[in-house]
């Protein structure tokens, strides 16, 4: 009895104070507001003056703040390579480039998510509330990218770009305004090329091992679907799908054995790819079956520290090819190596073109990100040459590439990387379909892989 | 009526024990009826080639498991120390072992180097850190995550985080060949390792001084210590000789497993599966559990892969739930 | 007659009141994203403080806890982002879903003790962990479910800031009640012997399920103001990691009090989220924490900070007397 009084008694005291306050946030919201709404009309008129001027002369850019740009990857835990490479990319890109562009500062900040989305969400809070980001770059994990994008959808003062998360949907059927994947890719965009490539090589049936999630059904969807639309086949009970994190692959393999197909697809991450290329090897199916490599399976971050026996010769398609003999794709690598002492993975050029295109943003708009809006148009209409090749984006954010069919070999010094041996020019995510065929179906999951024969 | 009565009085424990051994034999013929048509339902599911396949795949996986749950096992069972620190020490030993390769390239060396080592950490981490919050079971837990943080992230830092894997010996890659069977040499070797050193533990515990004091250790301590044995000495000597295993293991298993920052969390969590199937403290239950954890994985993928996230841990729930102290283990 | 309160009862009240006026403060005195940090150090705090409820006060470690807690998570999220239902539906459904799965591993767990315990806890997690992945048209497996609104009338992050702040506070007294009726004394007898109390004529395996729902209830409730709170769940917040960090909270905070895994919860929430801004190696930072605590403060901070109380007030009452 006595309790309950003395619980309403502190309830009654919580009451009071709670109804003492006026909103904390009538304060901010106000100003909030009033800033947006004091800045709109003069950012109204700097971009009028300055599609006015781009004609005659350039205008002198306009920067009372240095522009923010928030960078989100994962530097500890299980990804913390591939976070590195990407930090490494866009820090080498500004340490190669001038922060200073025009008389306005860039300034950019990295932090880590540890790979995990909860994690990941406030620091973009963080990053957007208190470090004042303009523009946020994340992350690698195509969910927490997906969680990222949701979380400032409705925010129209960042810009959100996807340089490596490569869900689909994100330049597909769920669009948000100020997102784009500059600098990025779709995860089928390139295994679609690779399932015409095996085609063309004479291959008639295909199984297929897969990570368990979402980018493995996009990936192997990807190869799939062309694949068997160009006449191939493939079994949907010879297409295998292992847990995220597998720790052992060597079921797996002998079960691929038992399929006996002309060619198998592989899409494997983190320590399951050189899993499967030691089982691969171990069982002496090398010589037997031919690989075919999803992206980055085949990219040079994996292979690099797995026996060079096992992998040498590896066929795999990417956007990204560091060993690509040309000069935009070789100078990035020498840089990189140069500062790193390893070849650049994609995660590293991704992040490198993605400062790029913020470059040459920024000089576009003369200085002026603050209408984002804006600054997004700008961006999706510029042609660059990047590491990648020339690049541009089309009307859902995504780039349009050539796309590489990719070997593994050695070089002269021993270390391996990824040779160009056939290219695919202007491919966007829809290829070789129209936006408006591709839209109509569903997304690539386990249930949905687009195969034509079953 | 008499004849009964007589009977039952002339050895009541005799009848008994006839009763409760036929009513055993019973149970055991009833419970192999199951397990028969598993396996055959399992042969109609794939070849002959490939169930042995499968088969060896289970154990080969279960043998790395074996070097670090008899380690944890002996740890837990003489000192009731839950050492969450077992996956952080495999996951270092791993690393070190890549090291000595690249250095030396000898293979040998590092499992050696590697298991050295860790034992030396071993050494520290019971003296210094656990010695003064013996027998305070959440201190304990608290301490040995902290510990396999620092170790993980320390691996990071120095290793970079890229998964690699341990290059092996030239003569165990490849597939070793009768008729049309395949299999990796490097994989049999794993098992041979762990049947080896099944029975040097056995040899160890049954036959020795040292096993004795273990034994008798796991058993009742102050006993043991009132004997004049210094069990302090046998503590700090089975905790050195668990961390030698986990180190032993991070080569052997970083050979065909890749090492990967994070690893350390996941094979302890498998090691645990293993320890608490058979029965904590017992060295027959973790022999027993790797061998249900390694065929419950490798059958489990090829089966019912869309179920290969329960097919290790709803069995535990299960077998916890009959009999919480594992298959092979004593009620405290 | 006026009861004397003792000067560590004035104590902590002042400081309890300076707690809850920097609480009801903080939107004023803190940006955005520190108050949302201060949500989710909170919400944290309630969840290692259930955690804490079998641990400190039953002896019983838990490694699932985060799987009754997502449980609650997934079912919100499930019809916010699925089915499109109201906040009633959706709130109704997150409690029953988190409490079905308390009752459900309760009755696994009740007969286990010690270290069985936890790792039948921590199978119960896995599976939990399991179905979020492979439940992928409930779950959205790895990519989870985006797009959970808050209900509107604390849609603001300052509102929902204070609804957090207020069912907080609610469960703590309620847990404060809990701990200090018969019940929780009886609890505690199950800690110090589970033989004893059954002779005493407790029937201890009811006892453990009741206390396992109660702790799975507020478990539920930390879930649900979770999942609002992110607008997102998803396999990442049923890990075995997220339920371990309920218990490490609990053990660094000090296991067996109310406040410790509260104050465990903020700790590590800052190092994970602040710290880890400036400091490259925090996992080694946060792993040193914990063994410096265990070495230095066997009893976690609060048990460290209430011995040096007492030590310093049994000599100032010394000091009297030898005067004397």
């Amino acid at each position: 009895m006595r309790n309950a009084k003395r619980i309403f008694a502190w309830l009654a005291v919580f009451v009071m104070l709670l109804s003492a306050c006026t909103d904390p946030g009538a304060s901010d919201d106000t100003t909030t507001e009033t800033t947006t709404s004091t800045t709109a009309a003069p950012a109204g008129g700097t971009t009028d003056s300055t599609t006015g001027s781009s004609d005659t002369t350039v205008a002198p850019f306009v920067c009372d703040e240095p522009i923010r740009i928030g960078v989100l990857q994962p530097l500890t835990g299980g990804l913390a390579a591939s976070g590195t490479d990407a930090k490494d990319g866009f820090e080498l890109y500004w340490a190669n480039h001038p922060m200073e562009i025009g008389g306005c500062t860039v300034e950019f900040r990295v932090e880590d998510t540890a790979g995990n989305p909860d994690t990941a969400l406030q620091k973009v809070d963080e990053l957007v509330d208190n470090y004042g980001a303009d523009i946020i770059v994340g992350e690698l994990l195509a969910n927490v990218t997906a969680a990222l994008a949701e979380r400032l959808a409705d925010n129209p003062d960042v810009i959100m770009m996807s340089p490596i998360g490569s869900a689909d949907d994100l330049t597909q059927r769920t669009l948000y305004p100020n997102f784009t994947r500059a600098g990025g890719w779709t995860s089928s965009q390139t295994s679609h090329v690779l399932g015409q490539w095996a085609f063309d090589q004479g291959y008639t049936s295909a199984a297929s091992i897969c990570t368990d999630y979402a980018f493995g059904w996009e990936m192997c969807g990807g190869f799939t679907q062309v694949f068997t639309e160009a006449g191939g086949t493939v079994d949907p009970n010879e297409q295998l799908w292992n847990p995220l994190g597998s720790t052992d692959l060597g079921t797996y393999v002998t079960q691929l054995d038992g399929f006996k197909p002309d060619a198998v697809f592989v899409l494997e991450v983190g320590a399951s790819v050189s899993d499967f290329f030691q089982n691969w090897s171990d069982f002496g199916l090398k010589d037997e079956i031919p690989i075919l490599a999803g992206e980055t399976t085949g990219d040079v971050a994996y292979i690099r520290n797995i026996p060079v026996d096992q992998v040498e010769g590896l066929i795999s398609s990417g956007h990204w090819a560091e060993g690509r003999d040309a000069p935009e794709t070789q100078e990035f690598v020498q840089v990189f190596d140069a500062a790193t002492t390893r070849l650049p993975s994609y995660y590293a050029a991704a992040t490198w073109t993605a400062a790029q295109y913020i470059d040459e943003t920024i000089r576009a708009m003369n200085g002026d990100l603050s209408d984002k809006a804006a600054t997004l148009e700008t961006m999706k209409g510029l042609e660059l040459l990047t590491p990648f090749g020339p690049s541009r984006l089309d009307d859902y954010g995504n780039p349009i590439y050539d796309i590489y069919i990719r070997k593994a070999v050695v070089r002269d010094d021993g270390r391996i990387w990824n040779e160009v041996i056939e290219t695919f020019e202007n491919i966007d995510q829809f290829w070789p379909k129209t936006p408006e065929e591709y839209l109509k179906q569903p997304v690539y999951s386990r249930d949905f892989q687009g195969n034509a024969g079953s | 009526m008499t004849d009964i009565g007589a009977e039952a009085e002339f050895d009541p424990m005799e009848t008994f024990a006839a009763e409760s051994r036929a009513k055993r034999n019973k149970t055991l013929a009833l419970s192999s009826i199951p397990f028969a048509v598993l396996i055959w339902w399992i042969l109609t599911q794939m070849s002959l080639e490939a169930f042995f396949s499968q088969i060896l795949n289970g154990l080969s996986f279960g043998a790395v498991l074996f070097f670090l749950a008899s380690g944890f096992t002996l740890i837990f069972g003489l000192m009731r120390i839950t050492n969450l620190a077992h996956g952080g020490f495999y996951l270092v030993g791993g690393y070190l072992g890549i090291t000595t390769v690249r250095a030396t390239g000898s293979f040998w060396l590092a499992i050696l180097v590697s298991a050295l080592s860790i034992m030396v950490l071993g050494l520290f981490t019971e003296r210094v850190l656990l010695r003064p919050i013996r027998g305070l079971a959440q201190p304990e837990v608290l301490l040995t995550i902290g510990l396999t943080f620092i170790l993980g992230d320390l691996a990071l830092a120095v290793w970079g985080g890229d998964p690699m894997p341990i290059p092996k010996p030239s003569w165990l890659n490849g597939a070793l060949r009768v008729g049309d069977f395949a299999y990796p040499r490097y994989r049999l070797f794993v098992i041979a390792c762990a049947i080896l050193m099944g029975v040097f533990l056995f040899w160890i515990e049954k036959k020795t001084r040292w096993g004795a004091m273990v034994r008798a250790g796991v058993d009742d301590r102050e006993m043991v210590a009132a004997l004049g044995v210094n069990i302090k000495a046998v503590f700090t000597g089975a905790f050195m000789f668990g961390a030698f295993l986990a180190g032993f293991a991070g080569v052997i298993g970083g050979a065909f497993l890749t090492l990967l920052p994070g690893q350390d969390f996941e094979i302890l969590l498998f090691a645990l599966a293993v320890v608490i199937i058979g029965g904590l403290g017992s060295l027959k239950g973790a022999m027993l559990g790797v061998v249900i954890v390694g065929l419950i994985d490798s059958f489990g993928k090829a089966l019912v892969p869309e179920l290969s996230f329960f097919t290790l841990f709803a069995p535990m729930a299960i077998i916890l739930m009959v009999r919480p102290q594992g298959l092979l283990g004593k009620l405290s | 007659m006026i009861r004397r309160i003792s000067l560590k009862t004035r104590v902590l009240l002042v400081l309890a009141a300076i707690g809850l006026g920097i609480g009801i403060a903080a939107p004023y005195l803190f940006p955005k994203y520190i108050v949302g940090l201060i949500s989710l150090a909170l919400i944290g705090g309630l969840f290692a403080q259930s955690v804490d409820l079998l641990a400190g006060y039953v002896g019983l470690v838990t490694l699932g806890q985060a799987g009754i807690s997502g449980a609650a998570a997934y079912g919100v999220g499930y019809m916010a982002s699925k089915v499109g239902a109201g906040f009633p539906a959706q709130i109704a459904v997150g409690l029953l879903t988190g409490i079905l799965a308390s009752l459900l591993f309760g009755l696994m767990a009740m007969r286990s003790n010690d270290v069985y315990f936890i790792m039948i806890t921590l199978a119960q997690g896995m599976i939990v962990w399991g179905l979020s992945i492979r439940l992928y048209k409930v779950t959205g497996a790895e990519n989870g479910l985006t797009g959970i609104p808050r209900p509107e009338p604390v849609n603001p992050y300052w509102k929902y800031y204070y609804l957090v702040l207020v069912v907080v506070v609610l469960c703590w007294m309620l847990l404060g009640i809990i701990v200090k009726s018969p019940f929780g004394a009886s609890l505690k007898g199950l800690r110090e012997s589970e033989t004893r109390m059954r002779m005493l004529g407790y029937n201890t395996t009811a006892q453990k399920l009741y206390v396992f729902m109660l702790a799975g209830f507020f478990a539920t409730i930390a879930g649900i103001l979770l999942v609002y709170l992110n607008g997102f769940i998803s396999p990442s917040s049923v890990v075995l990691a997220a339920s371990a960090l309920g218990v490490l909270e609990a053990i660094l905070g000090g296991v067996g009090t109310l406040v410790g895994p509260m104050i465990g919860a903020f700790i590590i929430v800052a190092i994970q989220n602040i710290v880890s801004i400036y400091v490259d190696r925090w996992p080694t930072l946060m792993g040193l924490i914990f063994v410096v605590v265990v070495l230095f403060a066997r009893r976690g901070l609060v048990g460290a900070i209430s011995d040096v109380w007492n030590r310093r007030q049994q000599e100032v009452s010394l000091e009297p007397q030898s005067a004397q």
